[in-house]
């Protein structure tokens, strides 16, 4: 139990420190350990879990961790989860707050985020070709895709209910 | 006592911000900044604007490290304590509840058509999150070769993606120090 609670705490952890350029840039890195190096997940159930955690306020990283570190480890998981994914930030940011109040800039940290953020795009890229080849099975799925995709990005509605959209057409249509 | 008031009241404000802000990230900053800087005046907007670039550059969540920091600058390590759980419990007790409930949920034939509703619906959430990301990437020969270089290795080389994080992290340093 405790070595599996290590195991949940590292893990999340190395999502912490390289999932650099906000919530969403954290993805593609735990769905890295989460599903590809430990199994703990399948692509469709990390999608699962996105997708709901996106119909849900707040961060999208916290709901994440306490989803996945629920599924290891029950209550204490969830706990040790997001403990794990904030922990890195939080000490990154009390030694910036030293620099950056110290020195006024951050060439370093810049440096490191103008550096991560080409290469976190592709991984991201690479997400959503994994969780599309399980997502989209049969024409109407590639439709719905599209049209979410109009409705987000060029009709500016909000992702939440799109979400909701989608469920309803879910229930409807497609129940067996 | 008094420190206790102060204490809740960070609690509190950041609590009803992780309770309303959908979409996360980015979008959480506009209502981060009209509780902070207009409703309870807390910080100026030029502090706020120092803030937010700080918890830009450090790794995370923004809107967990703009509370961590906003609630230490307010009341020290007590303070950074009362916001980070204040803006992250909200959504964390509603998500636990969930994975609590989940396989029970999932048994329920309604839910998994909902779920087969929601999936392709997934796929344009991810390449929208890559299409946003991809805007705060400056277009310069650098960054494409950087990705073009992450492509090749992590597709013909079959590197794993860690080592291209690390790699690219690598280059970041060097370029901003020899710059």
């Amino acid at each position: 139990m405790l070595q599996k609670l290590l195991q949940l705490f590292i893990a999340m952890a190395k999502v912490g420190i390289l999932g650099y350029g906000g919530g969403q840039a954290m993805v593609p890195v735990m769905e890295l350990e989460a599903v590809q190096n430990l199994g703990w997940l399948t692509t469709q159930e990390f999608g699962d879990a996105y997708a709901l955690g996106n119909t849900l306020p707040g961060p999208i990283i916290t709901k994440m961790a306490a989803y996945i570190g629920y599924r290891q480890a029950g209550i204490i998981g969830s706990v040790v989860g997001v403990l794990g994914v904030l922990l890195p930030s939080v000490v990154a940011m009390v030694v910036l707050t030293i620099v950056f109040f110290e020195f006024k800039d951050l060439p370093f940290a810049k440096g490191l985020l103008r550096g991560l953020r080409p290469v976190i795009m592709v991984l991201l890229i690479f997400v959503t070709f994994k969780i599309g080849k399980g997502a989209l099975i049969g024409s109407s799925s590639y439709v719905i895709a599209g049209l979410a995709l109009i409705a987000i990005g060029y009709f500016k509605i909000h992702p939440v209910f799109v979400i909701l959209a989608s469920m309803v057409y879910g229930a409807v249509f497609l129940a067996k | 006592m008094k420190k206790c008031q102060e204490l809740a009241k960070i609690f509190w404000s950041f609590f009803r911000i992780g309770a309303f802000t959908f979409g996360g990230g980015f979008a959480m900053i506009p209502l981060i900044e009209r509780e902070l800087v207009e409703r309870r005046g807390w910080i100026t907007d030029h502090e706020f604007y120092d803030v937010i670039c700080v918890a830009q550059s450090a790794p995370g969540a923004v809107a967990v490290n703009t509370a961590v920091l906003t609630g230490s600058r307010l009341y020290g390590t007590a303070g950074s304590f009362a916001a980070g759980l204040g803006v992250m419990l909200p959504s964390f007790m509603v998500m636990l509840a969930i994975a609590i409930a989940f396989d029970r949920l999932m048994s329920i034939s309604m839910v998994e058509a909902v779920f087969r509703g929601i999936r392709p619906v997934v796929v344009a959430l991810i390449l929208y999150a890559a299409y946003r990301l991809s805007r705060t990437v400056r277009r310069s020969a650098y960054n494409l070769m950087l990705g073009t270089v992450a492509v090749f290795a992590l597709v013909v080389m079959g590197i794993h993606p860690i080592y291209a994080l690390l790699g690219a992290a690598a280059c970041g340093l060097l370029r901003a120090v020899l710059t």
